[in-house]
Order: C-alpha cells, then sequence, then structure tokens
C-alpha cells in the first residue's frame, strides 16, 4: 500500500465509521436476533438458537400475504411507471412550447405528501354510505356496477395501490428521463437522420442505449423502493393491514415490532432478513442483466 | 454530382424577448462542379454551417434552390438526399462497435434499396480498407485516438455510396501533427472516390492546402470564390486579404498622388492606374525585400529567426496594427543589424484597397 492509498482510506474513514455503526453492526445483529428464540427486549432473552423463527415467519399465512403483495406491487408498478415515465418523457422532450409548465406539472405529485395523495385517493376511490365516489360515478356512466375500491374485493384493492404507487413514483421518474433525454447530443439524431433511420431505429438503437444507465438507476432503485413499500398502503387502507389483506413485508416487519400483535422482535428480525435476500437477489439479477443491455 | 445553389437564403425567426431575426445565409449562389473538393471558409457565424446543413437537409432554406445534379433537392428531407456527412465532433454511437457504426447506414436502407448480408459486408471491408481501420473494426469508438475516430466518421459517411460528401469542421478536433496527416488522407480519399465535397472550416489553411476551390463566406454572403492560389494572389477586398494566409497580411494607411503610391509621404511604389484618393494598403509579409535603397522604412522591434527565412516584427505609424510582420530570406540576416530597415516591396504581394468600403481598388 502507497502514500496516497492510506491517504484516500483516511479521507473514507469518517463515512466508513458511519456506515459501521448504523449499518452493518444493526444488520449483523438483526441477523442474530433473527436465530434467536422468543427474544425479549426488555429482559434481553432468549429461550433458545436455530431456525424456528424462519420457519414461523415462512408458515405465517399473513407474511405470505404480505410477500404476495408485495411481489404483485413490484411486477406490476416497476415496468408501468418507468414505461410510462418513458413515454411522458418523450412526449416532453418532443414540444417546445409550454414544456416547462408541463415539466411543473408533471412534477407536482412528488412535492405533495404520501398521505395526503393518499386521501385524495381515498375520495376518489371509497364507497360510503353517502357517496359511491368520483370513480365509481365515472364508472357508471359506462354501466358498470360500483364497487368499494377501499374496502372491496382483493383486485379492486390491489388496483387502487398499484395506481397509487404509479401516480407518487412517476414523478421523479420524468424528472430523471427528461434530464438524461436532454443530455443526448443532437448530432447523433442528425447522424442518424441523414442516414436514413426510421424514426423506431433512432429511438431503439441510439435514445434507448444512450439514455440505458439512467433507465437501470430508475429500474433498481424502483424496484429497491416498490419492495421496501409500506406507507403507501396505509396512507390507503389504514393501519390494520392485516385486516384488509393489503400488508406488505415492511409492513409485516412493523406490525411484529409494534402493531397490535407486536413484541415479536425475533419474527419481525427473521421477516427483515428474508426482505433483504429478496430484494439483495433481485438487485444481483438486475446487475447481472444490466452488463447486457447498458451502456456507459 | 454538380450542386447547384441559387439565391439560397436562410432566415432564423426572431428568439427570445429583444431577439432579432437573423440572416444566416444570404444570397448564396454557387456552382460546384463534378467530383471537386469544395473549401466553405469563413470566420465563426459566418453561416459556412447553416450552408452545410441545407445542404443535407437538417434545415430548409428559407428562399432559393438546391440542385444535386438535375434534380431539386430544395425541400427533400435528409435521408432521400443520399449525402454522407461528418459531423465536427463525429457523432460515433459509442455504443456501437466501429463495425456496427459503419453498418448502421446500410442497415437502414428499405425495400429494393436493402442489402445483403454479404453485400453489406463487401461494402464494410472496402470502405474500411480505403481509410486503414480494417484492424479496429471490433472497437468501440473510445477506445479509439480522435484520427482513428475521424476516419472511421469518414467510413460511416462513405459506406452508403453518397453522391456528395459534407464534412463539418473535419480537423478542429485533432493535434497539429495529425491535422496534417489528416487533411493529405481526406485528399486522397476524395481524390480516390471522386465524390463531390463539401468541407467547412474557419482555419483558411486548413482549406488552401487542399481544395480545389474555396468559398470565402462573411455574414453570411460569399466574399470570394476561386483556386486557392487564385484568391490568395488576388483578394476581392480587404476580408479577403487578411483572412488568407498566415502570417495575417500587413494593413498600412497610404494614399495616392498621381499614381504613386505613399506611405508615411514616402512614395514606395509607382504607376497605379487609381485616382487621388487615401487608400487603405495591404502587404503580404513575403512581400517585402530588404534593400538599403527601399523608401519604406520600419522601426525593428525583433527578428524571429526560422532558418530558411526570418520575420522580422516591426512597427510604422502608418501601420494600423501595433506591429507588422515581414518574411525575409535567412541571408539577409546581416542587412537587419541596424534599428531603422529599409524594404523594397513586390508589387505583387501589395494590395489597394478603398478606404471606405474595403473593396478592392483595380490599378488596370
Amino acid at each position: 500500500m502507497n502514500r496516497h492509498s492510506y491517504k484516500a482510506w483516511l479521507y473514507l474513514l469518517p463515512a466508513l465509521i458511519f456506515l459501521i455503526v448504523f449499518l452493518v453492526y444493526p444488520l449483523f445483529d438483526v441477523f442474530i436476533y433473527s436465530l434467536e428464540e422468543s427474544y425479549n427486549f426488555a429482559s434481553q432473552t432468549y429461550t433458545g438458537i436455530g431456525s424456528y423463527n424462519y420457519e414461523y415467519v415462512l408458515h405465517d399465512p399473513y407474511f405470505i400475504q404480505a410477500v404476495q403483495n408485495t411481489f404483485i406491487l413490484v411486477i406490476i408498478t416497476v415496468p408501468i411507471s418507468t414505461i410510462l415515465a418513458l413515454i411522458i418523457s418523450l412526449g416532453l422532450s418532443s414540444i417546445k412550447a409550454l414544456r416547462n409548465l408541463y415539466q411543473t406539472i408533471y412534477f407536482l405529485p412528488y412535492v405533495t405528501n404520501t398521505l395526503a395523495v393518499g386521501l385524495v385517493f381515498m375520495i376518489l376511490f371509497q364507497k360510503t354510505e353517502y357517496s359511491i365516489g368520483l370513480v365509481n360515478m365515472f364508472l357508471s356512466l359506462f354501466d358498470i356496477s360500483s364497487i368499494d375500491f377501499i374496502n372491496g374485493p382483493y383486485w379492486a384493492k390491489m388496483f387502487v395501490l398499484c395506481f397509487y404507487t404509479i401516480w407518487t413514483v412517476l414523478p421523479f421518474k420524468i424528472l430523471v428521463l427528461t434530464g438524461a433525454l436532454a443530455s443526448v447530443n443532437e448530432d447523433y439524431y442528425k447522424a442518424a437522420k441523414i442516414d436514413g433511420a426510421s424514426k423506431w431505429r433512432i429511438f431503439s438503437k441510439i435514445t434507448l442505449p444512450m439514455i440505458s444507465p439512467m433507465l437501470f438507476y430508475l429500474v433498481i432503485t424502483g424496484f429497491i423502493g416498490a419492495f421496501k413499500a409500506y406507507s403507501d398502503a396505509i396512507a390507503l387502507f389504514g393501519t390494520n393491514l392485516n385486516a384488509s389483506g393489503m400488508n406488505t413485508i415492511v409492513g409485516y416487519v412493523y406490525d411484529m415490532l409494534y402493531g397490535t400483535s407486536g413484541g415479536y422482535p425475533s419474527y419481525a428480525s427473521s421477516a427483515a432478513i428474508i426482505l433483504f435476500v429478496i430484494v439483495l437477489t433481485i438487485t444481483c439479477i438486475n446487475l447481472l442483466v444490466s452488463k447486457k443491455y447498458v451502456h456507459y | 454530382m454538380k450542386i447547384c445553389l441559387e439565391n439560397v437564403t436562410k432566415i432564423f425567426a426572431k428568439s427570445g424577448k429583444n431577439g432579432q431575426e437573423v440572416k444566416a445565409v444570404d444570397d448564396f449562389n454557387l456552382v460546384i462542379p463534378d467530383g471537386e473538393l469544395i473549401g466553405l471558409l469563413g470566420p465563426s457565424g459566418c453561416g459556412k454551417s447553416t450552408t452545410l446543413n441545407m445542404l443535407c437537409g437538417l434545415e430548409e432554406p428559407s428562399l432559393g434552390k438546391i440542385y444535386f445534379g438535375d434534380e431539386d433537392v430544395t425541400n427533400m428531407p435528409p435521408e432521400l438526399r443520399q449525402v454522407g456527412m461528418v459531423f465536427q465532433n463525429y457523432a460515433l454511437y459509442p455504443h456501437l462497435s466501429v463495425r456496427k457504426n459503419i453498418l448502421f447506414p446500410l442497415e437502414n436502407l428499405k425495400k429494393e434499396k436493402k442489402l445483403s448480408k454479404k453485400e453489406m459486408e463487401d461494402r464494410l471491408n472496402n470502405v474500411a480498407n480505403l481509410v486503414q481501420i480494417s484492424d479496429l473494426l471490433e472497437r468501440k469508438p473510445k477506445e479509439l485516438s480522435g484520427g482513428q475516430q475521424q476516419r472511421v466518421a469518414i467510413a460511416r459517411a462513405l459506406v452508403k455510396m453518397p453522391n456528395v460528401l459534407l464534412l463539418d469542421e473535419p480537423l478542429s478536433n485533432l493535434d497539429a501533427r495529425l491535422r496534417l496527416n489528416t487533411r493529405e488522407e481526406i485528399r486522397k480519399i476524395q481524390r480516390a472516390t471522386k465524390i463531390t465535397t463539401i468541407f467547412v472550416t474557419h482555419d483558411q489553411e486548413e482549406a488552401m492546402s487542399i481544395s480545389d476551390q474555396i468559398v470565402v463566406m462573411k455574414d453570411g454572403k460569399i466574399q470570394q470564390v476561386g483556386r486557392p492560389q487564385e484568391v490568395y494572389d488576388n483578394p476581392i477586398n480587404l476580408f479577403v486579404a487578411k483572412f488568407l494566409g498566415n502570417p495575417p497580411i500587413n494593413v498600412f494607411e497610404g494614399k495616392i498622388i498621381d499614381g504613386g503610391l505613399y506611405i508615411l509621404n514616402q512614395k514606395v511604389l509607382d504607376g497605379y492606374k487609381i485616382n487621388n484618393q487615401d487608400v487603405i494598403v495591404a502587404i503580404r509579409p513575403e512581400g517585402f525585400i530588404v534593400d538599403d535603397n527601399g523608401s519604406f522604412i520600419a522601426n525593428k522591434q525583433s527578428l524571429e529567426v526560422m532558418g530558411r527565412e526570418i520575420s522580422v516584427v516591426a512597427n510604422n505609424d502608418a501601420c494600423v496594427t501595433k506591429t507588422f510582420r515581414a518574411l525575409v530570406q535567412g541571408e539577409d540576416i546581416a542587412k537587419l543589424a541596424k534599428e531603422d530597415i529599409h524594404f523594397k516591396l513586390k508589387r505583387n504581394k501589395v494590395f489597394i484597397f478603398d478606404k471606405v468600403d474595403e473593396r478592392r481598388l483595380n490599378d488596370e
């Protein structure tokens, strides 16, 4: 190790210390909790060591429901929101007039609070004794009988959750992608035009590869974000997510720690570790796939 | 293919609050014979790039017509014009290998023009041989040097066998030595392919060295068109005289009195058929001869010895710049010891311009 790398390590040290104290150590600790049966925070005692917590969690119908919900959420919202954001960004970058106005409008949802947006969604979708809600009113125009999206059937609730998630993640993605599109040098398009490339070929062979690093960034963070979704479900369906069948994995962890069924740090830890493994696996797959399609 | 531009004008609309209409190209008339290499030359903002863009179809002229051969291409979209273009920054697609970059234009061809794999491969190999990049085909653009990228860009422009090859500042991203090689290379490739080629540059040396004809532009207007040597020897106005030549031409204030040319009340040359008036005199650096009987007197500032010749930096009160530069033979060094140096002037290196509109005054 030469003098220069000593210095480099020294500069990295502060960040490294914080990472170790607040990330690596707790992760390690959580892993240990997850192996300790019936761990009790107050008395710091446990009854045994083994894989019992994992067995319990994996057989818990609430957990299975939460995993299912989370996966559906991820699989539906990540591709749809990314593609939608791409289409909107392409639209935005191909207009000149009012572009700034539209950009601002599309970015507005990003600065509004999750719970506030959730409230708005509830008003739009919920069916109460007094009103069937705006969306149902709209549906009734097409002779579709009213559906309770908030307390009704599972698919209706899932639809609202996905809709809501896409709605909230869209602004940031649009922001990133309009930036990425604007940074592509005009000369590439000119060159392609002179060479007679069709619009589709220009898009697929030039635009897409050029913005692929940003797209990839959005897909990875989208996956991770969706796997960690929790507040969205709370905003729509209230805190008792198990009862409404709309819990997510993070929601399950929270419930195990503090919820009505709370006080089970061992189960919570196992669920958290399982989530960690899932996210890690998916991210690794993403990285492997990206090697082929992302051009830096 | 012969190219003809008739009264081509490009006006850009106002932009911004206090924006003004900009006439980027103003009544451009030019006939480019088949197979020639033409250099569009001018300072930045003179409209040369806009002209190039109108030739390739990225911009449409506001007025006027453009013909390729007999075909009117004024409003034809770029993809139908059969032009190859090399951009200043080369615009090589960074995510594609050299091979794929070059094949890109061929893969765009549709229907009856569509080529088989074999034909594409043949064309690729031909053009790669021509510009000598056959061993670089699998590399990505960023793994190439500037000169190699340049060749790839030329290959990509040539592979579709265009009627016209357009080059936008082709040498400006290369270092000085590579520039010399590359311009020779461009000349050779152009000679070999016999494609009518138009290139844009702000570097007069570049334009003069390889062009069959140069077109000097200023403020959207053509100043002068001609063979490089012709334009150099016979500039039509002061701008052209100043723009061509390195070191640049020296400019002095002078007077014509009874056919004699006076600088600082000294008669330096005689026999002009120009009416008595104040004039601008421009003298090429190589137009000075050290001669003790010479009537042009300058105050020596410094000497720059370059072996074959000596550059004398001197001043003279009639000079419009602080100092001027004279190139004299290396063997004259002994005569340059004094402070005040006397010069005789070579008549064919001295140009006289109108003081008001800076147009060349003919002495015939």
